[in-house]
């Protein structure tokens, strides 16, 4: 056997030489600790790639218009360098130029009527009338089609009445047919049209109120005045004849949003019954929480993109997926770490969670800015009601939305209201909101932009039920949407 | 702690390992901690009961091993940087074989007893002290070998010859 005075000197060596050793670890060890701990901060790759795929969902359906005006532009134009052709080559008389001319103007616009009568008889209008490009037009001439009929018919003859007003009567076998007022009438336009100031008018043609230089006198006649300035648009091939409203809308959306908070401590008073040798105060003293934590609003956002089911022309039911970033901040003070508590009750229990914290409410070396901050992704199902649709749209939208929060990093108060704790154990994942919003609409054939305020608000609190202190966040934003209807 | 656990671990890596798992128990239990006795003392045995778990469960100690293993240590004197005398001794011990190294750490510096020992690392009480004697003799082998220590005096091998 060893010395044993021998042996207890070489273990207090060893014990000496043991205690005097340091190292310390590297960083990445402290991190993957604190991510353990409080779970890992996930890089927004969810955040991000739904940013872009709205993002790109936006560009894409401003962006690509659909091109329905190409074919008439086209054709028109050609009628347009066919008919100088003809001017040039004839050697008929002046009446006969003239009557040659209407005709080879026919002769390559019905090739354009042809294909216009077709989607014109698809979407059940009755008649229309072509009006052809400036070139020709100097011709008087113009083309009425009877698409029931499935005929084109000859020019109308233009005669002068006793005010050398130009008029277009027809001389044809469908006379009776138009005689009677219709409704769904449209006219063609090329896009480089224009006329001089000629007054023309003409009987038995009804017509939809779409273009501002037509004005109906409240007669079976009616006057078109052509200004010399050009319209503004004309009617586009897909326009023509009945209006078939869409059942299924793509509406696009971003609302910017001010998130506040409201806190509200346990009505029945158990919070100070558990504090009571933590607090300062006396038991019976009821500590407005909103004056003793000092938070104030942040900007957040939701982004997001709903389907709409028509079931009306005033009524709408939605559903989608939606972002929202929602955060306040905190004014706190730097300390250095000390031991922080929090109570919690639970099944007429009280539990308490022991945490570190370095953060104080109140006075510490220097301010700080604590970002109290959630992510969430929710699926809105509600309904639109729009009680005004023209033009201009108004209406009234409400939605529920069970939310999941992937993100967050709260800041919980201690139960003597003295330190700011990380409070990610304690928070729901799941969670249910609400949100109502009115808005101004403005109509664009197959767009509605509308604009308006919305309030989300969020049902159950926060943070668990065992935490006293319950928090309900408040949104309040402007939501900019943009809506397309789906054929 | 990372001194700690390191002289427990084959490695530096091990030894972060075996620190990471300690302080997330510490974080995730400190609700436990009853204010009864020092709090770097409770934090010491669970970071000492979690280096043993990591060894246990990676199978990391060898069998039995024989003194004369001592004059196979490498020891390369010129690879060791000229460092405070602290952290020689503590390599040192980490030149010794895991299990030996294990027993030393926990009765000579840690303090336990060599019941406590065999609870721990489920060995027989006398394995224990066996294993201790062996590690201290390769121990001191070591170190008088890297002349942090002088030879024992020969007087008390003498005496101990005698008494046999």
């Amino acid at each position: 056997m060893g010395n044993r005075l021998y042996d207890n000197e070489f273990e207090d060596f060893l014990k000496n030489q043991a205690n005097q050793h340091r190292m310390y670890p590297s960083d990445h060890v402290w991190r993957k600790i604190q991510g353990e701990v409080h779970g890992y901060r996930k890089w927004p790759a969810l955040t991000i790639i739904a940013v872009f795929i709205i993002a790109a969902l936006v560009v894409g359906t401003i962006a690509v218009k659909p091109h329905t005006e190409f074919v008439v532009q086209q054709k028109v134009q050609e009628a347009a360098s066919q008919q100088s052709k003809i001017n040039a080559a004839s050697e008929l008389t002046e009446n006969g130029k003239a009557y040659a001319g209407h005709l080879s103007v026919n002769n390559i616009t019905r090739q354009t009527i042809a294909k216009v009568t077709e989607t014109i008889q698809t979407n059940e209008a009755h008649e229309l009338l072509i009006l052809p490009p400036s070139a020709s037009l100097a011709e008087d001439d113009a083309t009425w089609i009877n698409t029931t009929a499935k005929s084109s018919v000859a020019a109308p003859s233009i005669t002068d009445n006793d005010t050398n007003e130009k008029i277009v009567t027809e001389d044809n076998i469908n006379t009776a047919a138009h005689n009677t007022v219709l409704q769904d009438t449209r006219f063609i336009f090329s896009n480089n049209f224009s006329l001089s100031n000629h007054g023309y008018q003409f009987t038995n043609t009804a017509f939809k109120d779409e273009f501002s230089f037509v004005r109906n006198n409240n007669s079976p006649a009616f006057n078109i005045e052509l200004a010399a300035s050009r319209p503004a648009a004309s009617s586009p091939l897909s326009k023509i004849g009945k209006k078939s409203s869409s059942k299924l809308d793509f509406q696009v959306y971003v609302t910017p949003s001010i998130s506040y908070r409201r806190l509200v401590d346990d009505v029945q008073g158990s919070l100070t019954k558990s504090y009571v040798t933590a607090l300062p105060y006396a038991a019976n003293y009821v500590v407005d929480l909103n004056h003793v934590i000092q938070h104030r609003p942040a900007v957040g956002y939701e982004v997001g993109f709903s389907l709409g089911y028509n079931a009306g022309k005033k009524f709408a039911i939605r559903t989608g997926v939606q972002f929202n970033a929602r955060q306040y901040n905190i004014d706190a003070f730097v300390h250095s770490s000390e031991p922080a508590t929090v109570a919690l009750s639970a099944d007429n229990s009280n539990l308490v969670l022991n945490t570190v914290s370095g953060f104080r409410n109140i006075d510490g070396s220097r301010p700080i800015e604590l970002k109290n901050r959630y992510y969430e992704i929710a699926v809105p199902v509600g309904i639109d009601w729009r009680p005004v649709n023209k033009k201009f749209a108004w209406g009234i939208s409400a939605a529920i939305q069970p939310t999941y929060t992937f993100d967050k990093e709260p800041f919980i108060i201690t139960s003597n209201y003295k330190n700011y704790a990380d409070g990610s154990q304690l928070m729901r994942n799941w969670n249910i909101n609400a949100n109502i919003e009115t808005y101004l609409g403005y109509n664009t054939g197959k767009y509605r932009w509308q604009i308006g305020p919305q309030l989300r608000y969020q049902f159950l609190p926060t943070m668990a039920n065992s935490f006293p202190i319950r928090e309900y966040p408040v949104d309040l934003g402007i939501k900019l949407g943009l809506i397309r209807s789906l054929r | 702690m990372l001194s700690v656990c390191y002289r427990f671990a084959q490695s530096r890596e091990d030894a972060e390992d075996m620190l990471q798992e300690g302080f997330i128990k510490i974080f995730t239990q400190i609700h436990t901690f009853q204010n009864k006795g020092s709090f770097e003392g409770w934090i010491r045995r669970i970071i000492v009961h979690t280096c043993i778990n990591f060894l246990k469960k990676y199978k990391k100690f060898n069998e039995n091993l024989e003194l004369g293993y001592a004059g196979y240590v490498a020891v390369k004197e010129e690879t060791m940087p000229s460092i405070m005398q602290a952290k020689q001794v503590v390599e040192c011990i980490r030149l010794l074989p895991v299990g030996y190294r294990t027993v030393l750490n926990l009765y000579a510096i840690e303090g336990y007893n060599h019941k406590e020992i065999s609870e721990m690392l489920e060995i027989e009480e006398s394995t224990s002290r066996s294993q201790y004697t062996r590690a201290k003799a390769m121990l001191e082998s070591i170190l008088v070998k890297k002349k942090i220590l002088e030879k024992p005096e020969e007087e008390f091998r003498l005496v101990a010859f005698y008494k046999k």
